[in-house]
Order: structure tokens, then C-alpha cells, then sequence
């Protein structure tokens, strides 16, 4: 290679990395520098190859360096030029702001809380932790497990580890009182199927998990935090759990909510010891749920078909009695989330509409200001302004309208988010850990800046391709070139991904008036619901009337109390017991409950036929029952219930109850409705129940009695504590938490979208108006008549608004299957919602363009002709 | 448009060791970009070597603060390139160098009084 030939490579070589610097500091500098670095490179040529080595490599960082401050400088300089523009007209600057702040702070109320339930991944590696269910023919997809299967899932090399698991309840005798803890009783391998570390302390051993091991717990971070003040020495300390001293050995952290991700578990203990058939702490061996985690790159379904094709499985009897089961397996962060992730998809997909509704006001804004301006850019760029430099300094606004929205948004965000949590159903995983993270805010900040350059990036464009003979002469007046086609378009987009929006929210609104229980078939003001459990084992009989005759005698003597009534389950709690009811051929799962004859008159329900419970319902006198009308229609479709005798499950077998009474049928539902038949049996006659319910029933404006109860609990029965007490009310309430939220949040948003999104429709009508002044002057001096013109405008916005809700709707079509799990009693594509949100939007863009189209009426000619 | 000059000098101190040899390279008299990367170089003994990049960035803050301008004239002995951009100080620019040498000063007279200096001329 010549000299002459290498000195040019290293030319080229110069001059490709000041293509890093901006165009304006390449214009300035860019040919000084190449003549400089030229002389350099001369004179280190004199020192050999190391000299020019050594020259290089000094000058190609330092370059670097000097393009990025050059690029930061310039942008500063844009920022505080775009920032002088904007003050100079601060109402829309304002406007502008408050829209961005409303599309930005929905995003970052979203993004916190999809962050916090969904995208967090509460185990390690939580592809591969799975739970079994069981399919026989007449219990498919079972998720209870018989014991005798866990050796066999255990052998298995499909997976790395297994666990069972129950939920469980003991009594704890702390310091201040005994209370109610909410324990998962799990083998050692949950730990591993889960894959979280402790936070203190360390997880049980398999040895800790055998009959007759010393016992042990592992304390929730809530446990921890609520009840030992996060003390960290908590490790090592002795818990009395139902008599049992159990060593507290570990904590886990915050986000770890064990395998059902429950918000309340105060921990966790060795399912072992109960494992052999006994009780330990609460929790009996029968049916435990199974967690598995998949041995590396093993598949579920391969799994699934490992365990199956053993048919070790299939020769045992499955919960159900049955043989022939055979294994399935369910991602688990798929079944905790399964009914959240559509809607919560559905709810990003929401707020993205209302931050592009937001942006395309904004965008629609700025061509209107640029329209002003385009005689001062038409000078710019007769003055040799680069396009590249109008457009970066039009983003410069934008980015200044980002910043100042952003604050605003997420100032929003941070004032709402509480509020925001409070509406969530309590069972929302994780909910207590949502909040504005780092993470949360970057994603909002990016997808807003996103957002607002992409859409500012349409006006920067058009209102840098001035026409100069015609922006100079016009002095700068009129719109932006293709302003006239482009804000139309945006305005179709906003009634679009409003329409979306708000059909959204209408199915989420019916939903919640379908599930809000205005008529649930019982009086819920006024009653208080206490729930006992009593320790020892589910399946250990036990006569509790001495327990609830002295509790219910206590209470009635209450101030302000009027009646107590006692019964296994009560409507809307959660809690249920399923059996099967038979009469003749006819086989119904039935929701049951045992109940004290004045259960029916406590909460208000109706007996539509036959008698109520009586004194004479007790233990040796024939069994008797109550159905409701859906058993008595099923059971008996062809004459009266009364007088029947129907066959009730029991354990181990079926009795005969005679039915005495026929009762108006009641909504009971935790997460869905419960259409299921009901039946009612004397508690006397089954009194061994071990979790079961006081209901009190109190005068309106008595207080809720919430000590008095816990006192004579406590006198009935010395260390026995109440698990909980609410009004019935708040009980029902929290039922319909999950609509109630969704529609909260889906009305909310669309209620947004309609308003940005019509404010966006008047502003553009109103500057066809503005526009159009001469025009219409001219044609009413003409003879044309006021009513003729504002109709002429009004049909503007209509054309505008019936594309819009077009588009709109096939965007529904679209996107509220998303929202399928958490629809009830509507589809996804509900007609009804469809057509009324459309002539909705219809309505509101018709008054929305009616508003400015009357201005015309109001035109004086003479002045309008003076107008250009 | 660059910014109005401050009329304090002392506003824009201290400043930084490369611009403060910038200007004084430019207090020698108009110079070229390569010119004053070199006296500089020369000057120190080789101790400060600016590059190309490092300098046009001083350059660039140093025109927009008003310090220096783009010399209207080339100097009668220039032989170079035709195209190149000679700098020259401006009054304002004249006054901030004095104001940072000044500042230099103290700072050596004071480390002459603690005995941190033994001959007197060093600086």
C-alpha cells in the first residue's frame, strides 16, 4: 500500500467517525478537525507506527466522548428553545400537559399493578413447578390427591422434586392472647418445588418432616412482620401452636405467598407427621393438593405421559374411589393467574388506547399551534435551517410536553394507586406488593416518550414541509399543510379506541350489575357473621351444642341484638360443603349447610312451602331437611317437594331426610355464581361440625359487636378464639370484588377516553369552523340559512364519528374476548352493549360537533368576509 | 446566536486545566486548530496533548460563551490550508484567562507560605 493510499484510508476513516456528531457541529467543525488530524497524523508518522498507534488510539475515545456532550449540548439547547415556545401559549401548553398526565398516569397505575400480580415470578424458575390433578370418569381434573400416590409421583424421575400440601388453622397461644393462624401443612419438598430461599433461618428437613420429629414452623413474611414486629432473632423461638410448642426456624421473604400465592398465610409446617392418616397442627391427611417441580427440560405433557404410562396410578383409587385415574399437569403460576391474565392484558390494551387517545389530542394541538407558526418556519428554512433541525426542534416540544405530562402522571399515579388497591378483591395475588417501582416507572416513562414522539413526529413532518411562496405570503395564517387529512384521521382513531374502550366497559359494568346481588334471596344489613373453628381433626365427631347453646345465650343477651343463629356455611363466604342429593334416579350436587331453626327468619329467606325447623328436629327423631326451590324443581320436576324423602351424602355412605319445607332459593358465590340446589338440615341433627357460623342479627344502628362476641366465645370455651367477624354486607361486598374492581377500572378508563376523545372531536370541528369562516360568510350572504349551514358542519362530525365507532367496533370484536373469564352473564359480544355504547359515542360526538357548529349560526357575513 | 457574555469573568471560573491552556495558547496570538493543539503540546512539555475531538469540543463552548471568535483575518505568515478557521481571544476572553492566572497565583503564593515551594519562580 502507497503512503499516499494509506493517508486517505485514514481519512476516510476520520471522516466516518465525525458522522458520529451532530450535522450542525460537522458543518462547523468537521473540515478544521480532518486538516488537523491530517497534521497529526504527519508528524506521527515521523515517530514511527507506534507514534501513530499511539495516536489513534488517544483520539478515537476522545471523539467519542466529544460527540456524545456535542449531541447532550444540542439537545439542551432544542430542549430550552422548545420550552420558551411552549410558555409562549399556556393554555394549550396546559392542555397538552393534563392529557399526557391522565394517558400517563393510567399506564403507571397499570403497569404497577400488571407488575406486581402478573409479571412477578414468584418462583424460581416457575415453567417448570406444576400441580397435579387426577382425572377419573366422574371426578375429572381433581385436584385433591389420596396420600398413597405421593410415593409413586415421587419415584418418578419426570420430576426434581414433589410436595403435598393442605391449608390448615391453629390456635396460637401468643403473648397477648391466643389467635387464629392460617397455616399451610406442606411436605419438606415444597421448598424445593418452589425454589425460595428463606429470608431468615432455613426451611424444614425431610427428617423434620416425619411422625414424631420435634415440630417446627416457617413464618410467613407477614406473620413476621404482623405478629413478631420483624424481629430478626425470631429464629429459634418457640411458638405454642393447639398446645404443640413448635421452634420457629425460618422466614420467608415478602413476595413468597406459598404455592396458592394466599395473601394471608401466617406459615408453614411439616405435613409429614399427618401424613400416616392422623391430625397434626390443623391439618388432616385426607386429599392434599400435589405441587411437582419438572426435572430440567422435561415438558408437562411429557411428564403427565412418564406417570401415566407407569399405570402404577391407575391401579390405585383416586379421591373419588375410582380406579383408573390418570395424572394431568397444570403450569401453577398458569392456574393462580388463569382468570387475571385476559383482563389484565385487556387492561394494558386499555390504557394504551386512552395514552394514544391522549397523544392524538396532542398531536391534533400542536398542528393547530404550528399552524400559527408557519411563517417563522418558512423563514427558517429560507434562512438554510436543515429540515432534520425543524423536525428535531418540533420533538423537542414534544419531549418537553412528555417530561412536564410524565410528572404530572405519575404524581397522579402515586395519589390513586391506593385508592386503587382498597377496590381489589382481596385474593388478588400480591396485591399488597404493588406499587411505582423503578421498573414500573421506566416502562411508563418509555412507552409515554414512545407514545409522544411517535405521534409528534406526524405534525414535526407536515409543519416542516412549508410551501415557502405561500407561508411567507400568508403570513401565517391558515393550517398546516395536510393538517385538513390528518386531524380528521386522528380524531378516528380517538372514537375508535374510545368505542373499544367503553364497550369494555360496559360488558365489565353489566357484569357487576348481573353479580351485584340486589336480590340475593336473604337480608344482609344488619347481621353479623362470627366464624368458630374448633381444634381437633375435621373427622373427628364431637358434640358441639353445649358450646354454641352457651355462646348463642351469651349473645343474645346483647344490647341491640335480636336474634343468633348458628349454621355450618353461610352464603358468600367462600366456604361451602357439596353433597349429593337422590331421589329416585335423579342424582344433584347440592350446596348444604346445617342450620338452628331460626337460621330462615335471621338472614330473611322465604320458605315458599312446608314448615321451618322446630323444636322437635333433634338427634332420634326422624331426619328431616329443607330444600330450596332448584332442588325441589330438579328433584321432584312433577309435584310438590313437601312430604318427599330425598337421600343426603354422608360420610360414608347416604341417609334419608324427609323434606319439611321448600325455600326460596339464595345467590350464594365466591368467585362465580352458584346455581347449584340448596339444602338445609337441623344443626341438632348434625351437630359435628368443626368450623361453623354465629349469625347475629342486630338492630340497624346497633355497633358491630365484635369484642362482646370474642368474649363469649372466649367464656364458652377458655382459649377458643374467633377466626373472623363481619357484617354480612362486607361479606357480600368482597364477593363481587373482582367486578366490582373491573368495572371500576374498565368505566373509569372509558369514561376518560370518552371525554379526551370528544374534547379531541370539538376542537376539530370547531377549527373546520374557524377554517372555514370566509366560506361560510360568503354562502350565507349568499342566502344560504343558518340551519342548512350548521347541519353542513354537523354532518362533518357525524362522518367522522360513524367511521370512528366503525372501526371502534371491530376493534371490540377483537379485544374483549380478553375479558371472557371475568364476564358473567354476558358475552364478550353482548349486542345489547355493543349497540348502546356505539349510539352512545354516536351521541356524545353528534352533541360534541353540535357545540362548534352553532357558532356558524352566529356569524355576522359582513364580519366573516372581513375575516382574511 | 450565542448567549450574551457574562460581564463578571469570574463567573466562569475555575475552569477546566485544557481550556485554560486554550486560552492561553490563544493569548500567544490567532492560531489554527492544529497550531494550538501543538504549542500546547510544546508548551507543557508534551505533558497536555489535546486531540481533535477534545479540542473542537472546547472550542465550540469557548465560541458560544464568547471567550474566542473566529479570527475575520488570517495571520500574513499563514500557509496553509485556505479552508482552516483561525481563533483568536476576545477582550471578554482576555479578562477570564487573567481573572483563572490570577487565581493560579493565590493558590502558588499560598503554597509558597506553607513552605510547599522552595525556589521562588517554579510557577
Amino acid at each position: 500500500m502507497t503512503p499516499r493510499r494509506r493517508r486517505a484510508i485514514g481519512d476516510r476513516i476520520y471522516r466516518a467517525l465525525l458522522r458520529l456528531f451532530p450535522a450542525e457541529f460537522r458543518g462547523d467543525f468537521g473540515d478544521d478537525m480532518a486538516a488537523d488530524f491530517r497534521d497529526q497524523r504527519a508528524d506521527a508518522r515521523a515517530r514511527g507506527v507506534r507514534g501513530l498507534a499511539r495516536l489513534w488510539w488517544r483520539t478515537v475515545p476522545r471523539l467519542l466522548a466529544t460527540a456524545a456532550v456535542a449531541w447532550i449540548d444540542d439537545l439542551g439547547r432544542d430542549v430550552r428553545v422548545a420550552a420558551r415556545i411552549l410558555a409562549r401559549s399556556p393554555g394549550s401548553t396546559a392542555a397538552a400537559v393534563i392529557m399526557l398526565a391522565v394517558g400517563t398516569g393510567a399506564n403507571a397505575v397499570v403497569f404497577g399493578v400488571v407488575n406486581a400480580v402478573v409479571l412477578r415470578m414468584p418462583f424460581a424458575d416457575a415453567g417448570r413447578v406444576a400441580s397435579v390433578l387426577e382425572s377419573t370418569p366422574r371426578d375429572p381434573r381433581s385436584a385433591a390427591i389420596p396420600v398413597g400416590h405421593l410415593p409413586i409421583l415421587e419415584a418418578s424421575p419426570a420430576f426434581e422434586a414433589v410436595a403435598a400440601e393442605t391449608v390448615g388453622s391453629v390456635t396460637w397461644a401468643a403473648p397477648d392472647g391466643p389467635a387464629r393462624l392460617s397455616i399451610h401443612c406442606s411436605t419438606a419438598g415444597i421448598f424445593r418445588v418452589l425454589g425460595t430461599p428463606p429470608l431468615l433461618g432455613r426451611t424444614y428437613t425431610p427428617d423434620e418432616d416425619r411422625p414424631g420429629a420435634a415440630p417446627v414452623v416457617v413464618l410467613s413474611h407477614r406473620a413476621w412482620t404482623q405478629r413478631f414486629h420483624a424481629d430478626p432473632d425470631v429464629p429459634g423461638r418457640t411458638m405454642l401452636l393447639d398446645g404443640v410448642p413448635a421452634t420457629i426456624i425460618g422466614v420467608m421473604p415478602a413476595a413468597f405467598r406459598g404455592a396458592t400465592e394466599g395473601n394471608l398465610i401466617d406459615g408453614w409446617v411439616p405435613f409429614g407427621p399427618a401424613l400416616d392418616g392422623g391430625t397434626f397442627l390443623g391439618c388432616s391427611a385426607r386429599g392434599p393438593v400435589v405441587f411437582v417441580r419438572l426435572a430440567d427440560g422435561v415438558s408437562l405433557a411429557d411428564a403427565a405421559a412418564q406417570v401415566n404410562a407407569t399405570g402404577r396410578l391407575a391401579a390405585l383409587p383416586a379421591y373419588s374411589g375410582e380406579t383408573g385415574a390418570r395424572v394431568e399437569l397444570l403450569q401453577l403460576t398458569d392456574q393462580n393467574l388463569g382468570d387475571l391474565r385476559g383482563p389484565f392484558a385487556a387492561l394494558v390494551g386499555a390504557v394504551g388506547c386512552l395514552l394514544l387517545i391522549a397523544c392524538a389530542n396532542v398531536a391534533s394541538l400542536h398542528l393547530e399551534r404550528l399552524a400559527s407558526r408557519r411563517s417563522e418556519l418558512a423563514v427558517r428554512v429560507a434562512m438554510g435551517a436543515s429540515r432534520g433541525r425543524l423536525v428535531r426542534q418540533v420533538l423537542a416540544e414534544m419531549i418537553v410536553l412528555w417530561g412536564l405530562g410524565a410528572v404530572g402522571g405519575i404524581l397522579a399515579a402515586r395519589m390513586t394507586l391506593t385508592a386503587l388497591v382498597a377496590l381489589m378483591p382481596p385474593a388478588m395475588p400480591r396485591r399488597d406488593l404493588i406499587a411505582l417501582d423503578v421498573r414500573t416507572l421506566a416502562v411508563t416513562l418509555a412507552v409515554a416518550l414512545v407514545a409522544v414522539v411517535s405521534v409528534g413526529l406526524l405534525p414535526a413532518v407536515q409543519a416542516t414541509r412549508p410551501d415557502l411562496g405561500r407561508d411567507l405570503k400568508a403570513g401565517g395564517r391558515g393550517a398546516v399543510r395536510g393538517a385538513r387529512r390528518t386531524r380528521p384521521a386522528l380524531v378516528v382513531l380517538q372514537i375508535a379506541a374510545s368505542l373499544t374502550l367503553l364497550i369494555g366497559a360496559g360488558l365489565m359494568v353489566r357484569t357487576f350489575l348481573v353479580l351485584r346481588p340486589s336480590q340475593p334471596g336473604f337480608e344482609a344489613t344488619g347481621r353479623v357473621v362470627a366464624r368458630v373453628t374448633l381444634p381437633g381433626s375435621p373427622d373427628e365427631a364431637a358434640d358441639i351444642r353445649p358450646f354454641a347453646a352457651a355462646v348463642s345465650a351469651d349473645l343474645e343477651r346483647l344490647p341491640g341484638v335480636r336474634d343468633v343463629a348458628m349454621a355450618t356455611f353461610v352464603p358468600m363466604t367462600g366456604l361451602t360443603s357439596t353433597r349429593d342429593l337422590t331421589a329416585g334416579s335423579v342424582t344433584v350436587a347440592a350446596w348444604s349447610t346445617a342450620v338452628t331453626p331460626n337460621f330462615f327468619d335471621a338472614l330473611g329467606i322465604r320458605l315458599e312451602a312446608g314448615r321451618p325447623f322446630g323444636p322437635g328436629d333433634v338427634p332420634g327423631a326422624p331426619a328431616v331437611a329443607i330444600v330450596d326451590e332448584e332442588a325441589a324443581r330438579r328433584l321432584w320436576p312433577d309435584g310438590p317437594a313437601v312430604g318427599r324423602i330425598v337421600e343426603v351424602e354422608a360420610r360414608g355412605g347416604r341417609t334419608a331426610h324427609l323434606v319439611v319445607g321448600v325455600a326460596a332459593h339464595i345467590r350464594d358465590f365466591g368467585p362465580r355464581i352458584r346455581t347449584d340446589p340448596q339444602i338445609y338440615i337441623p344443626f341438632e341433627q348434625q351437630p359435628s361440625a368443626r368450623l361453623f357460623h354465629f349469625v347475629v342479627r342486630m338492630d340497624p344502628s346497633a355497633p358491630l359487636p365484635e369484642s362482646a362476641i370474642r368474649t363469649a366465645v372466649a367464656a364458652a370455651r377458655p382459649g377458643q378464639v374467633v377466626d373472623s367477624i363481619d357484617s354480612l354486607q362486607a361479606i357480600v361486598d368482597r364477593s363481587v370484588a373482582k367486578s366490582r374492581f373491573g368495572a371500576w377500572m374498565f368505566g373509569l378508563l372509558g369514561v376518560l377516553a370518552v371525554v379526551l376523545a370528544t374534547l379531541g372531536l370539538a376542537a376539530v370541528v370547531g377549527w373546520w369552523v374557524t377554517e372555514r369562516t370566509r366560506e361560510i360568510g360568503v354562502r350565507m350572504a349568499l342566502g344560504a340559512t343558518a340551519g342548512l349551514l350548521t347541519w353542513q358542519v354537523l354532518r362533518g362530525g357525524l362522518v367522522l364519528a360513524v367511521a370512528g365507532v366503525t372501526i371502534g367496533v371491530a376493534g371490540a370484536v377483537l379485544g374483549t374476548r380478553l375479558l371472557a373469564t371475568w364476564l358473567y352473564g354476558v358475552t364478550a359480544l353482548d349486542a345489547g352493549t355493543f349497540l348502546a355504547c356505539a349510539g352512545l359515542m354516536l351521541l356524545v360526538t353528534a352533541v360534541a360537533s353540535y357545540v362548534p357548529a352553532r357558532r356558524v349560526v352566529r356569524l355576522d357575513p359582513i364580519v366573516t368576509l372581513r375575516a382574511e | 446566536m450565542p448567549p450574551r457574555p457574562p460581564r463578571d469573568p469570574t463567573a466562569l471560573l475555575p475552569l477546566t486545566p485544557a481550556m485554560f491552556h486554550v486560552l492561553l495558547s490563544l493569548a500567544g496570538g490567532d492560531r489554527h486548530g492544529y497550531a494550538i493543539i501543538k504549542e500546547v503540546a510544546e508548551r507543557t512539555g508534551g505533558e497536555v496533548e489535546l486531540s481533535t475531538g477534545t479540542l473542537y469540543g472546547l472550542v465550540k463552548r469557548l465560541l458560544a460563551d464568547g471567550l474566542i471568535v473566529t479570527a475575520k483575518r488570517r495571520p500574513a505568515s499563514a500557509s496553509d490550508d485556505e479552508r482552516r478557521h483561525y481563533y483568536s481571544l476576545t477582550d471578554f476572553g482576555r479578562r477570564v484567562a487573567s481573572a483563572e492566572a490570577e487565581r493560579h497565583e493565590r493558590i502558588v503564593q499560598t503554597a509558597r507560605a506553607r513552605r510547599l515551594l522552595r525556589r521562588t519562580g517554579d510557577a
